[in-house]
C-alpha cells in the first residue's frame, strides 16, 4: 500500500497549474489591482517580487479569466532569439503564419500596429521579462506606443540583481505592482486549500496553527520555500510510515519532522 | 528516499545546541541562587553583573529589528517625475485618453534580508550523458536547487551552448544574487553571444560595487578579447 503521504507531498510539487490556483487576500489584492490596471489607458505595467511569490500563477490566472472577453495573450519564458520572439508576435497581432523564409519587419510591425489602434485592444503578459535584453524592451516599448497593444512585464527582483542587469527596466514603467511573501495567515490558508482539494483532510488538520508559525519563520512566507518545505516534510513522514510508523503521529506533524526538512533544505543549521 | 539516520542525527545535533543556552540559564540562575542565598546571609543585595546581561542583551534585539528597507533609487526618482507629469496634465481632462496617464507609485519596498543558507547535501557528479542533463533540469523546477542550476550553466558553458549557459547561469543568480560564479557566466556567456557592450557593462557595474579583483582580472580578459 503506498503512503497516504505520498499524496500530499505530490501536492506539494511546485507547478504552474491553473486549476491548483488559489484565492488568498494577497492574490486577490493583486489581481484586482492588475486588472483596475489593465482598465486604465496605460501601456506597460510592471508586476514584480521576489522569485517564488506567485507572479507566474497570477499572470496565467488573469488569463484564464478574461480570455473570453479580451484578446489578451500569455507569453510564458522568453524566445531564445530575438527573431522567434517576433515570429510568436506575428502571429498574434496579424492571426496569420508567418511565410516561410521571411523574418518581421519591425518597421511594418509598428506601423500594423498604429492602424490596429481603435479597432482592437491586445494585451500581452509577459512573463519572466528580465530574460529580454535592453535591446528588445526598447522595441516592446516603440510597440506599446502605438497604443494598440498593452503589456504587463513581469519580472523579478533580487536585492540588486535589479541595478546591475535591469536598468532599462528602470525608465519607462508607469505603474508598479508588487507581490510579497505571504503573511502567516495567507500562508496557512495555502497551505491547507491546497492539501482540501485534494480531499487530503486529515493531513490537512494534522498540520496545526503552532506548525505555520515554525513553518512560516523559516520560509519567510515564500510560496516556493513553502511548498520545498512541505514537499521534503512529507516525504519525511512518508518514510517514517513505510519504515518505522512508531516515530509517526497521524493526529498532529511531530515538530520534530519539521525542524528536519527545515535543516535539510538549509533554513536550519546545526 | 534519501538516507533518514544522518538526518536525524543532525536534527539531534540541532536540538541539543538550541536547548544549550537553556540549560546553561537554569544552571546560572542555580548558581546565582545559591550564591545569593549565602549574601543574603550577610545582607548584601547587590548582583550587577547578572542585571547587565541582560540589558545588553535586549538592545541586540532591538537593533537586529531595525534592518533597513532598501529602496531602489532609480525607481524613487522616477516616482517623483511622475508626480511632476501628473500635475501638468491635472487641467487637461478631456485629453487625457490619449495622453500617456502617470500613475503615482504604489510602490513600497518591504523586503527582509535573506538569510544566509548552508546547503547540505549536493549530489551532482560530472557527466556526458545528453539525459543526465535532462534529469537535472527537471529535478531542478521540483527542488530549484542553486547547485543543480549552477551545475547546468557551468557544463552548458563548457559545452559552448552559450545561450543555454546563460539561462542556466541567471536562474542561478535568481536564487542566491550573491552567487559570484553564476555571475561570471551570466557575463561569459553574453560575452560569447556578442553581447560585449551589455556583458561589459554588467560586469563594470559590479566592480564598482565590490573592487573585486578576480572581477577586475575577468574584465580585463574581455576587454583585450582574450575569452
Ligand atoms: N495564489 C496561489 N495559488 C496557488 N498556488 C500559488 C499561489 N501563489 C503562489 N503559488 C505557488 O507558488 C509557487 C511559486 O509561484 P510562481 O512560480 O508563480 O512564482 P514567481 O513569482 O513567478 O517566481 P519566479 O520569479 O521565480 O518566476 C508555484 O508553485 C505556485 O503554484
Ligand atoms: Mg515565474
Amino acid at each position: 500500500m503506498t503512503s497516504r503521504y505520498v499524496a500530499a507531498k505530490n501536492v506539494f510539487i511546485d507547478s504552474i497549474d491553473i486549476d491548483d490556483y488559489i484565492e488568498l487576500n494577497s492574490s486577490m489584492t493583486a489581481y484586482q489591482q492588475l486588472q483596475h490596471s489593465m482598465d486604465k489607458p496605460l501601456k506597460m505595467i510592471l508586476l514584480f517580487g521576489r522569485p517564488g511569490t506567485g507572479k507566474s500563477i497570477l499572470l496565467n490566472r488573469i488569463h484564464e479569466k478574461l480570455k473570453h472577453q479580451k484578446e489578451i495573450y500569455y507569453f510564458d519564458t522568453p524566445s531564445p532569439t530575438e527573431k522567434e520572439f517576433f515570429y510568436k508576435l506575428f502571429k498574434v497581432l496579424t492571426q496569420k503564419e508567418l511565410p516561410n523564409n521571411t523574418e518581421v519587419n519591425f518597421t511594418a510591425l509598428v506601423e500594423f500596429c498604429k492602424k490596429l489602434r481603435g479597432k482592437r485592444e491586445i494585451i500581452i503578459l509577459l512573463d519572466e521579462a528580465q530574460m529580454y535584453d535592453a535591446d528588445m524592451m526598447e522595441k516592446i516599448r516603440l510597440l506599446s506606443d502605438t497604443r494598440a497593444v498593452k503589456f504587463v512585464v513581469s519580472l523579478h527582483k533580487t536585492e540588486d540583481e535589479d541595478l546591475i542587469a535591469k536598468a532599462h527596466f528602470q525608465s519607462r514603467i508607469w505603474e508598479v505592482i508588487e507581490l510579497k511573501n505571504a503573511s502567516r495567515d495567507d500562508q496557512t490558508a495555502y497551505v491547507h486549500k491546497k492539501l482540501l482539494k485534494k480531499n487530503l483532510f486529515e493531513i490537512a488538520n494534522s498540520i496545526k496553527v503552532k506548525d505555520m508559525k515554525l513553518i512560516h519563520q523559516v520560509t519567510e512566507g515564500n510560496y516556493r520555500e513553502c511548498n520545498k518545505l512541505m514537499f521534503t516534510i512529507f516525504e519525511i513522514c512518508e518514510y517514517y510510515d513505510k519504515n518505522e510508523p512508531g516515530k509517526l503521529n497521524y493526529t498532529h506533524i511531530p515538530k520534530k519532522i519539521i525542524e528536519m526538512a527545515a535543516l535539510k533544505l538549509g533554513h536550519l543549521h546545526v | 528516499m534519501y538516507d533518514i539516520k544522518p538526518l536525524e542525527e543532525q536534527w539531534k545535533k540541532y536540538r541539543a545546541r538550541k536547548r544549550r543556552p537553556w540549560y546553561l540559564f537554569l544552571i546560572t540562575v542555580l548558581l546565582l541562587s545559591i550564591v545569593g542565598a549565602g549574601v543574603y546571609e550577610k545582607k548584601n543585595f547587590k548582583l550587577p553583573s547578572f542585571k547587565f546581561g541582560f540589558l545588553s542583551k535586549t538592545t541586540i534585539r532591538k537593533s537586529k529589528k531595525n534592518i533597513d528597507i532598501i529602496v531602489n533609487p532609480a525607481l524613487l526618482t522616477l516616482a517623483g517625475k511622475n508626480v511632476v507629469e501628473k500635475k501638468a496634465i491635472v487641467n487637461e481632462e478631456n485629453a487625457l485618453v490619449d495622453l500617456p496617464i502617470l500613475d503615482v507609485m504604489q510602490h513600497t519596498t518591504i523586503d527582509t534580508v535573506p538569510k544566509e543558507r548552508n546547503k547540505i547535501h549536493l549530489d551532482i557528479i560530472e557527466t556526458s550523458a545528453v539525459t543526465a542533463y535532462r534529469d537535472v533540469e527537471k529535478r531542478f523546477l521540483i527542488s530549484h536547487d542553486v547547485d543543480d542550476a549552477l551545475f547546468l550553466a557551468k557544463s552548458y558553458y563548457r559545452k559552448g551552448n552559450y545561450k543555454k549557459s546563460e539561462y542556466w547561469a541567471y536562474e542561478t543568480n535568481k536564487i542566491n544574487e550573491n552567487n559570484v560564479e553564476s555571475l561570471f557566466i551570466f557575463i561569459k556567456s553574453k560575452i560569447k553571444l556578442g553581447k560585449k557592450e551589455e556583458g561589459s557593462s554588467i560586469l563594470r557595474q559590479y566592480i564598482k560595487k565590490t573592487e573585486s579583483e578576480s572581477a577586475k582580472t575577468l574584465l580585463s580578459d574581455i576587454e583585450n578579447n582574450k575569452l
